[in-house]
């Protein structure tokens, strides 16, 4: 993958147009409503690497997904007492992780598939 | 549903929706805030976890930015955004902006103008139903050409109704109205009963003249226009009950025309006030005179039928004709056309031309916008590739490019219209009265569509032009270059821009020099009697008072009498008619010594013995009529020269005699042979003429073409003081007698010339608006030129090349472009000012003299134009020059 785009550190991963929702509903389901700072926390921990992800481009999605009506917004107070809008994660975006998670699993499979035939 | 709410949501969303955005923000606040305070419990100091936060964060515009994508049509807010910049690019540059606007806006009004025109005198359809079908009659004389229709044959057409629903005869006459305040002459139109028919519409009241009623002594009815209804009658419902008293006879008014139509004259050709129409009433003289062409005819094609099928089925009819009548019409063909094209053909070709002119100013007004375009698009070059450079798309940099264009479109389109409409009136308003329907110009769907259109396709290829050529350089090259640096397309899309502009210039220069040459050859032409000082009016006799021809010779004798004693005047005379205003031709007979030859058409005038005097045409032999040149004295006739070298073969024709008609009237004796005139005005023939005494009248034809009509008096003041005593001396012989046409022959002489005149008004004044931008317009490109080379200018200097050499070398180029210009105008040239010949007089179009000066012209300015600019940079001083960079 040597295209003009890769000018960037090789270990951040250009995310695939839709699994930054999926990321993102699977966090909150295993998590609870949880802000977009947390969100990002959440992933950086899991990726064990805290230059996955600029975590200002979960916005995009975020908004996305609360445009889709699978995730709710609400504005609390964090345990530091500062203002923070928390997510959480709605019956249809429930629905919506369902059937992401298993057109994923599909196409993950698939690639894996053909890369290690291919390899 | 859920797509139409997320389309409605982000149609929403497009409407800057402040709340969402601070809202967003301040989650985005809240975030930085939770990551800063995480870095700081790891040891960070604040300063550091600021950073450190930022970074890990990403682009904070740029999150914005994407969310906004996200949430709604980016392109609508994007193009919110370029319009509002392409305002600010054209407003922080006035002086650039008000020049292209107000160059587009000269092309376009132009262009606006002339289309409008064209619009309504060639275009638009007839006001009639199913105008396409309606075709004009003439016939042709196999030398002569076109004349009007005979009535005689015009009844023999309409018997032939196989193709023709009907065929209409329509002329113009004029009446003395009385009972509404002081007598005036109006004019009305005579038809045949079947004009509605023919022409397809009905009254508006009323009804149609009955066929009984186009018959000599039954005709006194008429058929009101609309407007006279309204304007003289106050729109008189019971106007059917009314009669209107004509020539001191009343005649009931029967119907009113629709306000779509009015009389042929006025819907087909120029803006005669027609006030009523009458029916024809062909006389029985009239109807067995096969050779009297005197009728206008218009006729309607049967649902089906061709053109060629109507023609086939009237030449049918004008073979019987010519076989009865061999004398009149042996000679003859008639010939049908669509009446729209035909009543325009006088001014179809000049229009059209003209048209073509303005397309040319569009060109080069044109290309002038987009050659300043160019040159403020490469001082944007560094900007451009600066923000390219920061992740503008090429789209995005077009689509500002193309939105400034259509914003210039959109400025100069309305400048231009404004323009255009001005320029339309002023040239309705000098257009020469010949110009059909010239009163129906109005600014409708078609004239703004075609300006819009104008507009838009200016515009785009203006400002497109520099922008696509630009925005192929790749960015580090444009980053590298000095701002405005030329590269060598734009060089190359330069040079064809103003080798285009020199070319057009040209065409137009040498079209414009076609007409003043034609001009000038017409100037020059000898009418072969003087218009000056020869003032001309016109005194119709009404048959109610006047019955005969020798009441009416009375009353011009007694006039000519009673004028020749005013001290304004120097000699009166009177005719049927004179010079320049109209005549009457016929054939005669000659009675040679070798036989008796014919001679058809040779013009025939009845004239009182001072007619030569007042026109100054000399007598070459023989005598001049006197005063005793009367009823009961020999009959007399005098001849022109050309008559004589026409028929005479080389013997002298005096005391030979004339005869014509049928049976023959008295034969004339031929007394004197004087000057030949051109009858008609400065492009007509020298004709062969036959003068009649006009006191001999019966001794030829004193009831016809003959019949007395206008006065000539040589005046020494001014004219206008001379009208009122003229007035008065009428008004003592008749105080219900009109005097109308008052002019002199002079005035007559200049209108005649009004419709050439008119061309080449407008043709020189594109041509001097074309040469203007062109001169702007390459001294404009040629100033830029020298301000991007005065480094090397600089150096030159500093080297020691002689200024003379520099100005030689920095002209050079523009130079060399301007000649291959010139090469393409003339080629151009020699291709369009052929469609010019119908123009021309005695000038052909590839006029040897035009052909050079012109050019070489418009060479001369635009050399101006390269060498001011080039001798200002050749005079800088090398050490400033050399130092500012």
């Amino acid at each position: 993958m040597t295209t003009r785009k890769t000018g960037k550190d090789p270990q951040t991963v250009e995310l695939l147009q839709g699994t930054l929702d999926l990321i993102i509903l699977r966090a909150l389901e295993t998590m609870g409503p949880q802000h977009a700072y947390g969100l990002a926390a959440r992933i950086e921990t899991v990726a064990d690497h805290p230059l996955t992800l600029k975590q200002g481009s979960l916005y995009p999605a975020l908004i996305r997904c609360e445009q889709k009506r699978w995730i709710k917004g609400t504005w609390q107070k964090t345990e530091s007492n500062r203002d923070a809008k928390y997510y959480a994660i709605t019956s249809s975006g429930r629905r919506a992780l369902e059937t992401q998670a298993d057109s994923w699993r599909r196409l993950a499979s698939l690639v894996e598939k053909l890369l290690v035939n291919e390899g | 549903m859920a797509p139409i709410r997320r389309f409605v949501a982000r149609l929403l969303a497009v409407i800057p929706s402040r709340s969402a955005t601070r809202d967003l923000n301040r989650e985005m606040a809240a975030h930085l805030a939770l990551l800063e305070d995480e870095l700081q419990r790891r040891g960070m100091t604040p300063e550091e976890a600021h950073r450190e936060a930022r970074l890990r964060f990403g682009g904070i515009d740029s999150a914005v930015e994407s969310q906004r994508d996200a949430r709604s049509f980016a392109w609508v807010e994007n193009l919110i955004r370029d319009c509002r910049l392409a305002t600010r690019t054209l407003v922080r540059t006035p002086v650039l902006t008000a020049i292209a606007v107000i160059t587009l806006a000269i092309g376009i009004g132009a262009n606006t103008a002339i289309f409008s025109i064209v619009n309504a005198v060639i275009l638009r359809p007839l006001p009639y139903p199913h105008g396409d079908r309606l075709v004009a009659i003439w016939e042709a004389h196999r030398t002569r050409g076109r004349s009007p229709v005979a009535p005689a044959n015009l009844v023999e057409y309409a018997r032939g109704d196989q193709s023709l629903v009907g065929v209409e005869g329509y002329g113009l006459v004029t009446r003395t109205l009385t009972g509404f305040g002081t007598p005036e002459q109006i004019v009305g139109e005579a038809v045949t009963a079947n004009m509605f028919t023919v022409r397809g519409i009905q009254p508006a009241m009323g009804r149609a003249f009955l066929q009984e009623e186009d018959q000599p002594g039954q005709d006194h009815v008429v058929i009101l226009t609309d407007r006279f209804w309204r304007t003289r009658l106050g729109g008189d419902p019971e106007v059917l009950t009314r009669t209107l008293t004509l020539d001191g006879l009343p005649h009931s008014i029967v119907g009113v025309m629709p306000s779509s139509a009015c009389a042929c004259s006025t819907d087909f050709r120029a803006s005669v006030d027609v006030a009523f129409l009458k029916p024809a009433a062909y006389s029985k003289a009239v109807l067995g005179n096969h050779g009297n062409h005197v009728v206008d005819a218009v006729g309607r094609l049967r649902e089906g039928v061709t053109l060629a099928q109507a023609q086939a089925e009237l030449d049918v009819i004008m073979g019987r004709l010519a076989t009865e009548h061999p004398n009149e019409l042996s000679e003859f063909a008639v010939v049908i056309g669509p009446l729209q094209s035909d009543l325009v053909r006088d001014v179809q070709s000049s229009l059209l031309i003209l048209l073509g002119a303005v397309a040319l100013v569009l060109l080069v007004a044109c290309v002038n916008v987009a050659n300043l375009l160019f040159a403020r698009a490469l001082n944007q070059q560094r900007e451009i590739a600066v923000r390219r450079a920061l992740g503008a798309t090429r789209g995005r940099i077009i689509m500002e490019a193309t939105i400034r264009s259509l914003l210039l479109s959109l400025l100069g389109g309305m400048a231009g219209l404004v323009l255009g409409v001005f320029v339309r009136n002023l040239l309705v308003s000098f257009a020469p009265v010949s110009t059909p329907r010239i009163q129906t110009v109005t600014l409708d769907g078609t004239v703004l569509a075609a300006t819009g259109g104008l507009a838009l396709m200016t515009g785009l290829f203006a400002g497109m032009l520099p922008a696509w050529s630009l925005s192929r350089n790749s960015t580090a090259t444009a980053l590298r270059a000095k701002s405005g640096a030329v590269t060598r397309s734009v060089v190359r899309w330069r040079a064809i821009l103003m080798i285009a502009e020199v070319a057009a210039a040209i065409i137009l220069a040498t079209g414009a020099g076609l007409l003043i040459r034609s001009f000038n050859a017409l100037s020059g032409v000898d009418l072969g009697f003087q218009t000056e000082k020869v003032l001309t009016f016109r005194v119709p006799l009404p048959a109610g008072r006047y019955p005969d021809a020798r009441s009416r010779l009375t009353f011009f004798e007694s006039l000519a009498d009673r004028i020749g004693r005013q001290p304004g005047a120097e000699a009166i005379a009177f005719a049927n008619r004179f010079p320049l205003l109209g005549g009457w031709g016929g054939n005669v007979s000659v009675q040679t010594p070798v036989g008796v030859i014919e001679a058809p058409e040779v013009g025939l005038q009845a004239v009182s013995p001072a007619y030569f005097s007042v026109l100054n045409v000399a007598l070459i032999r023989g005598r001049l009529f006197s005063a005793d040149d009367r009823e009961g004295a020999m009959p007399v006739a005098v001849v022109n020269t050309a008559f004589a070298r026409t028929y005479g073969n080389g013997r002298d024709p005096i005391g030979w005699q004339l005869t014509r008609g049928n049976p023959p009237v008295p034969s004339v004796t031929i007394v004197g042979i004087v000057n030949d005139i051109r009858r008609g005005g400065k492009t007509e023939a020298l004709d062969p003429q036959v003068y009649f005494p006009a006191a001999q009248m019966t001794s030829y034809d004193g009831d016809g073409g003959t019949r007395l009509l206008d006065v000539a008096v040589k005046i020494t003041g001014n004219p206008t003081s001379m009208v009122p005593v003229l007035r008065g001396e009428i008004a003592a012989l008749d105080s219900n007698q009109a005097m109308t046409n008052v002019k002199t022959l002079d005035d007559v002489l200049s209108s005649s010339f009004a419709d050439r005149q008119y061309q080449l008004g407008l043709m020189a004044s594109f041509a001097i608006v074309a040469i203007g931008l062109a001169f702007i317009g390459v001294y404009g490109v040629v100033s830029y030129a020298m301000t991007q080379r005065a480094h090397e200018i600089g150096i030159r200097l500093a080297l020691g090349a002689t200024r003379r050499n520099l100005v030689l070398l920095l002209v050079g180029r523009g130079l060399a472009w301007a000649l291959i210009g010139v090469t393409f105008g003339l080629v151009g040239a020699l291709g369009l000012t052929r469609v010019m010949k119908s123009l021309l007089f005695q000038i052909e179009p590839t006029d040897l003299m035009t052909l050079l000066l012109a050019p070489a012209g418009v060479f001369f300015v635009v050399g101006l134009a390269c060498y001011i600019p080039a001798r200002r940079a050749a005079r800088l001083d090398p050490l400033t020059v050399l130092r500012a960079d």
